[in-house]
């Protein structure tokens, strides 16, 4: 379970998280919406423990994040899987180094047996045989599905996708969408899926959270949300520029 | 009013990017102890890591380093030739030591610091804020793997090492440019030459300029990894930390020589 409690974080003078409250149960995919540059990547990267908040604290099954020494967080690091947007592939690595990069790193595993693991993990997201191409050889939705293969390859407790499907056509869009549910159903993974696109958000969520200014504004399940009678979420998931949420 | 509130912005900015400096001088520093220690303790390390390192920044700089080294030489036995012969009425003998000396001492350890900073300085810079915009540091963290350490650790050690090896090469091509112009032009022969040079060149010179470039090789490697970790703003960044890291490790190196200089001739 992943507890956010009353996370403030300021960049400069802007006060992007101010008091954000979130509970994610074990084996759920929580999807957190809101605006662009409204906070949601930079809650995630706390969250992930790439960013320090000001204020507040996250616990991971009951331990606080901020108690652990360096040590316990590297431990930590390898229980958690991470999509980024643009993937962040490492461009002088292979595909198949790049699946592996923790495994070679933290385990003995021999040369044979890493190439096995890594065409494992890119089967699971739909590539075989690309093992020994550059991330540069790669389109945009391969790119994803190889930086998903790398964020399952230390079959991770928890999965954070940072945008899964901005930047994609709406197939390769849904492919993801389809990946995101496969791992879930195969690692029993908590998963936190951080989007602006309702249709993988419907698709993907087991309860959501809407974020506005800086704090979360609502949480539920996907039917929940759409029966909303906030003018916020209801404006949010209508996609409508009138409202009470302005734009950034 | 205004030209006071600039110019105490500018301030509080230099004293905010000193500070954020020091702190990554203590990482970096604390990084590398950790990973001699772990050396000590049989650990598994990144050798591979630091061997590609110096790789990079030694083998690969050789050509250039050497080339700079020789013409260098050559053109400083020229100047040297000519004033000794048509100036000082040709006292030629003198022409090993008037080359030796200023290329041993200053030309060969500056030389070398400021050409590896045009080529690894502005690449590590270049690589790192690459990685810093497209998230790759933040992928190396996700995976367990202190971005310092990985990427830090291993070209601070490389530039530390390679350094003094390089100028110890451009001392001999330096030497030997000098040889070849000084035979050419006045006719002096190999043993005038070399057995002018043990006459003024002390080991505390070689001390001297080789132990400056241990120094020049930590200011290169600071400066760049640090400008690197803290880019930001894509590709215009990337190119704004390339040039800092030359620009500032250049300027470093110069104004460090003099200090370097006075200290190292306290003690050798």
């Amino acid at each position: 379970m992943i507890q956010v409690q009353d996370i403030h974080k300021s960049f400069g003078s802007l006060q992007v998280l101010r008091g954000a409250d979130l509970t994610i149960q074990s084996g759920e995919t929580m999807v957190i919406l809101g605006q662009s540059g409204g906070g949601k990547s930079v809650l995630l990267k706390i969250i992930a423990g790439l960013l320090s908040q000001d204020q507040g604290s996250v616990s991971i099954d009951g331990r606080k994040r901020d108690d652990m020494n360096e040590e316990e967080g590297l431990q930590l690091a390898l229980r958690f899987g991470f999509l980024f947007q643009g993937a962040a592939l490492f461009d002088s690595l292979t595909v198949g180094q790049n699946v592996t990069f923790a495994l070679r790193r933290f385990t003995s595993s021999s040369p044979s047996q890493l190439r096995d693991i890594a065409e494992e993990r890119l089967s699971w997201v739909g590539l075989r045989g690309i093992q020994d191409k550059k991330p540069a050889e790669l389109s945009g939705g391969m790119r994803k599905r190889v930086g998903l293969a790398r964020a399952v390859a230390t079959d991770p407790a928890f999965i954070l996708y940072d945008e899964p499907t901005t930047g994609l056509d709406p197939i390769s869009a849904d492919a993801i969408n389809d990946l995101i549910l496969s791992l879930k159903a195969r690692l029993k993974v908590t998963s936190i899926v951080v989007t602006h696109d309702m249709t993988s958000a419907y698709k993907v969520a087991d309860r959501m959270a809407l974020l506005f200014e800086g704090r979360i504004h609502e949480t539920g399940t996907p039917a929940q949300i759409q029966a909303s009678s906030s003018p916020v979420t209801q404006q949010f998931i209508h996609g409508r520029a009138e409202g009470p949420i302005k734009f950034l | 009013m205004s030209f006071f509130k600039s110019l105490l912005d500018t301030w509080n900015e230099f004293v905010d990017e000193t500070g954020r400096l020091w702190l990554f001088v203590r990482e970096l520093l604390e990084a590398s102890l950790r990973f001699i220690n772990d050396m000590i303790r049989g650990k598994r390390l990144d050798w591979p890591l630091v061997v590609e390192q110096f790789e990079a920044i030694g083998a690969r700089s050789v050509p250039v380093v050497l080339t700079t080294a020789l013409f260098t030489g050559m053109v400083l036995a020229l100047q040297a030739s000519l004033t000794l012969e048509v100036k000082l009425k040709g006292v030629t003998q003198f022409i090993g030591r008037t080359v030796a000396l200023p290329f041993v001492r200053e030309l060969g350890p500056v030389l070398t610091g400021l050409i590896v900073t045009g080529r690894i300085g502005s690449a590590i810079a270049a690589e790192i804020g690459t990685m810093a915009v497209t998230e790759q540091v933040d992928a190396l963290r996700t995976l367990a793997t202190p971005p310092m350490r990985y990427l830090g650790v291993p070209r601070f050690f490389a530039c530390l090492l390679m350094l003094p090896l390089l100028t110890a090469m451009a001392n001999i091509v330096g030497l030997l440019g000098g040889f070849i112009v000084a035979r050419g032009v006045i006719g002096v022969s190999a043993a005038q030459y070399f057995g002018d040079i043990p006459e003024m060149l002390t080991v505390g010179d070689l001390t001297s300029g080789l132990g400056k470039t241990v120094f020049f090789g930590g200011i290169i490697a600071i400066i760049s990894c640090y400008q690197g970790f803290a880019t930001t703003g894509g590709a215009e960044g990337v190119g704004r930390a390339t040039t800092n890291a030359v620009v500032v490790s250049s300027i470093l190196i110069l104004v460090s020589d003099y200090f370097l200089t006075a200290l190292f001739a306290l003690f050798v």
